[in-house]
């Protein structure tokens, strides 16, 4: 039967499709994380660099506390421990987008295929994030087994915590995928830099307080900031010091749910924008590098 | 040295180590291609070629055998290897997409050592001789494919090597940018004595058209080796013409073709006619065992009342040397070298 | 001479034959070509300005406010900036030169590199060097800014000694980095997660936001093997000369320190490219992308 003479429409894509592209692209992301190197490595490189980030903190820290104010050694923990999460999403889904440009330049096929480029990006990150909270446990472990930590889950309060949070994170890794997208090759390590900054403004290792006045707005609106009140809230049962810890559970809770349902419309429309941005300046196989 | 080979290999094995089985890209190759030649490489995917290329440009080592290029050992003199040969591959897409044309060459022009007056010199000279002048300040992630195919021989010329190796340089180029690049390295080639090039390829009118001699591979060995006319008669030694004549010459016939000296065979093929031509009109099919032959064929028809309306040489391609050989067509190979 | 030009050697065997100093020519040509690309994409891709310069400071930024959440003294506000300064420098070695080959393997210029005559030392350090615009602007941004914003006050008492430690922790660092590209390239198949391990625990061992001493032993070993953390150690000790805190080792021994690190590094990024090369060719490595 000739292409002309088909009587069926075309079927567009469906949930079903999003899907299978998700799925597949969780498999093709588990066998390029787990390809990486060898055993021995791949664990050292999963305990090594979350504990040096912690243990940073801990030792700033120690050397000028000598021991005294434990709080505040839990609330460094707790915030050095769940900003694996940030830094693991924003970098997965970074790389995974640059990847597949420049290095296995497989970017344009996907494209071209009737599934989506975001289901796709999302299942080829995900074994990324799901270390990231390996990164995490481990970090609390260690905190709760030689460091003091006093652990007192609250799950009611932090599981719904964690969900509606690690939305809020995904959605600005996707604004930061769309972001470098537009750039070149060497973007690979900005999503460091972009958690490097929220972490000036999320109150991850310093009560918000300490800022100056005129970044308290910017730390209020980010959905990290609450993220990480309502997670140390869940974790420790007590919120941090400062303004922020004044608030109840519930006004906490609602301004996460609330910054993050800005934030996921936002970074949607973000991505759509440099996608189309992407295809008018044919950035999807641009191959870069210096 | 007087009379060095450009290029030499004895033995030369490699071995990949591959899961379930080691690969044995290259079984034991024998090759000589004296200085100013342009040897040709013919055989299918997965054949050898660019282990070969690989060994010879010192980016791999051999597991057995020698090889020199220009004299040095490819394993113990690769620094001066390095200095007098330079290397084309298809398809190839290396280059720094933010630079433009020009600084692209420029970059390379300074890895090969070229002062830098010189190199920018250079590099714009061999923009005009590829045909880049328009594309010169754009940026290399821009051009297309056959342009990029250009920067890349005009990289291969930056340094005026003694040994060209191309690796499939024709690969992915439409009609035109394909003879211009086979056209680019002949006149290179001519332009000093001494150059040599070693191309592989599969395609064989390549092969035909530009290589002095060839080598057939296939699996790793060199299946035959000789100037593209004597690697033909291994085929096919007599030469085969087909003659359409107005009508058959008087007086005998076909046999007046077939009894003449040096005509092997007169045959009719008839149905060969084109359609629609005269009811009259007769082809022939006439081995020859030499094209000397052929004068007295086309004399002794005309002397019978018979024209010559057309006339086509018949010979083998390449491709059924390499049939000859091997047993199977370019086609059939088993796909592209999985261990390089 | 005709349009495709020529030599002017008889032949080959002359044309092969180079000098010894044809060959320093051309391999500093070499550093200056691969320099090019880097320095030329900072002025084509501005992006690094908002990326390098001002979230690196937010960074940085960040843990000057732990100390105050802490009530740190301020010199430990100095400490900060000045180790924010220098991870400019590791994450050069480690983004730009530790992790290129590999990148450069993906995209089909390292067989490039491997068939023309100049070292593989040359490119690396003309990556370097490229890579120095950038970096010694991220540099000076966190102590510039940074010294302003956060009120760093110094006292250099002898600036020459720690320019010039500073220069001296350069040059076994970068030898740091040409070790570890021919390291990537043999032991990992992609370099952005080896890149990454090279950070926080090269952060948390070199010191940078603490005085070195505060991790007792340990900061031994990073005496024997860490330039960064060496050099550090000492240009905190000659920028902040009436702090209270003590360094690991007197300055001139941290000097000695540096020197000798600066040989061995170069030494053994010189024989690890060698090995790198030797068995990249006797293995097939060189062209076989994401392995």
């Amino acid at each position: 039967m000739a292409v002309t003479s088909r009587t069926e429409p075309v079927r567009g894509v469906t949930l079903a499709d999003a899907w299978r592209s998700f799925r597949t692209a969780i498999g093709l992301g588990w066998a390029i994380e787990a390809n990486w190197s060898d055993p021995f490595l791949f664990a050292v490189y999963t305990m090594a660099k979350p504990l040096a980030a912690a243990g940073i903190l801990v030792v700033m820290f120690q050397v000028i506390s000598q021991g005294q104010n434990p709080e505040f050694l839990q609330f460094l923990i707790v915030g050095s421990a769940l900003w694996n999460v940030v830094f693991g999403v924003m970098s997965g889904l970074v790389q995974s987008i640059l990847d597949d440009r420049e290095r296995y330049r497989m970017m344009k096929y996907i494209v071209v295929t009737p599934s989506s480029l975001f289901p796709f990006l999302l299942g080829r990150s995900l074994a990324r994030v799901l270390l990231s909270f390996v990164a995490v446990v481990l970090t609390m472990a260690v905190g709760v087994l030689f460091l003091g930590v006093d652990l007192r889950p609250d799950l009611l309060y932090l599981l719904p915590a964690m969900v509606v949070g690690v939305l809020a994170v995904i959605a600005l890794g996707v604004f930061m995928a769309g972001w470098c997208l537009q750039l070149r090759q060497e973007a690979g390590h900005y999503p460091d830099a972009i958690a490097g900054a929220l972490y000036l403004i999320s109150g991850a290792i310093f009560p918000i307080d300490i800022l100056p006045s005129y970044l308290h707005p910017i730390a209020y609106a980010s959905p990290t900031t609450w993220w990480l009140e309502t997670s140390r809230r869940g974790l420790l049962g007590h919120g941090s010091p400062g303004v922020i810890g004044g608030l109840s559970d519930g006004t906490v809770m609602l301004f996460l749910v609330l910054s993050t349902a800005i934030a996921i419309p936002v970074a949607l429309a973000a991505f759509a924008w440099f996608m189309r941005r992407a295809r008018q300046a044919g950035l999807l196989d641009m191959v870069t590098g210096s | 040295m007087p009379d060095e080979p450009a290029i030499h290999a004895r033995g030369v094995t490699r071995v990949y180590k591959a899961k379930p089985d080691p690969v044995t890209a290259l079984g034991g190759v024998d090759l000589d291609v004296q200085s100013g030649e342009y040897f040709g490489l013919l055989g299918p995917n997965g054949a050898g070629k660019t282990t070969l290329i690989k060994i010879l440009t010192t980016l791999l080592l051999p597991t057995a055998g020698t090889a020199k290029v220009a004299g040095f050992d490819v394993v113990t003199e690769t620094a001066k290897i390095r200095r007098v040969i330079n290397m084309v591959s298809g398809g190839e897409q290396s280059g720094y997409g933010l630079l433009t044309t020009r600084e692209q060459l420029w970059m390379f022009s300074q890895f090969y050592g070229l002062a830098n007056r010189q190199g920018w010199r250079k590099v714009d000279e061999l923009i005009e001789i590829t045909g880049l002048t328009g594309q010169k300040d754009q940026k290399v992630r821009t051009l297309s494919t056959g342009q990029r195919q250009k920067l890349n021989f005009a990289r291969g010329m930056l340094n005026d090597p003694w040994v060209l190796f191309l690796d499939e340089p024709t690969l992915g180029l439409d009609v035109a940018a394909a003879r211009d690049l086979r056209e680019h390295t002949l006149s290179w080639k001519a332009a000093a004595p001494g150059r040599t090039l070693l191309l592989t390829t599969h395609y064989m009118v390549e092969a035909e058209q530009l290589c002095d001699r060839i080598a057939i591979v296939d699996r790793g060995k060199i299946l035959a080796l000789g100037t593209p006319a004597e690697l033909r008669r291994r085929v096919q030694a007599e030469s085969i013409f087909r003659i359409e004549l107005d009508r058959l010459p008087h007086n005998g016939g076909i046999n007046v073709i077939g009894d003449l000296p040096g005509v092997l065979s007169a045959v009719r093929v008839d149905e060969e006619v084109a359609d629609g031509a005269a009811s009259d009109r007769v082809a022939l099919k006439v081995a020859l065992a030499d094209d000397s032959a052929l004068t007295s064929v086309v004399t002794a028809v005309a002397e019978r009342g018979s024209h010559l309306v057309g006339l086509a040489k018949s010979e083998p391609s390449l491709e059924d040397v390499f049939v000859e050989l091997v047993g199977r067509g370019f086609g059939d190979e088993d796909g592209e070298e999985s261990a390089s | 001479m005709s349009r495709y030009g020529s030599t002017t050697a008889k032949n080959p065997r002359e044309a092969a034959e180079w000098s010894a100093g044809r060959v320093i020519r051309s391999n500093l040509r070499a550093v200056v070509g691969r320099a090019y690309p880097r320095v030329i994409s900072l002025a084509r891709e501005p992006s690094w300005l908002f990326f390098e310069i001002f979230l690196p400071f937010l960074a940085v930024s960040a843990f000057v406010f732990v100390y105050r959440a802490l009530d740190a003294p301020e010199d430990f506000i100095g400490f900060v900036v000045l180790g924010g300064a220098m991870t400019a420098f590791w994450l050069n070695v480690v983004w730009m030169m530790a992790a290129q080959f590999y990148w450069e393997k993906d995209q089909g210029n390292l067989e490039l590199y491997f068939t023309a005559p100049m070292h593989l030392m040359s490119i690396l350090a003309g990556m370097a060097i490229g890579g120095l615009v950038l970096t010694s602007s991220r540099a000076l941004a966190v102590i510039g800014i940074g010294s302003l914003v956060y009120g760093v006050t110094y006292d250099v008492q002898q600036p020459f000694l720690l320019a010039g430690v500073f220069l001296l922790t350069m040059i076994p660092l970068y030898g740091m980095g040409m070790l570890f590209a021919s390291l990537f390239l043999l032991w990992g198949r992609e370099a952005f997660h080896l890149a990454e391990l090279l950070q926080e625990p090269i952060y948390f061992l070199g010191g940078i936001n603490f005085p070195l001493r505060a991790i007792g032993p340990l900061a031994g070993v990073v005496m024997a093997t860490l330039p960064l953390g060496v050099g550090l150690d000492a240009m905190r000790q000659l920028a902040f000369a009436d702090s209270g805190v003590q360094g690991v080792l007197p300055v001139g021994t941290e000097v000695g320190i540096l020197a000798a690190m600066a040989v061995v590094f170069l030494v053994a990024a010189r024989m690890a490219l060698g090995y790198l090369e030797l068995l990249a060719r006797r293995e097939g490595r060189l062209t076989l992308r994401w392995q």
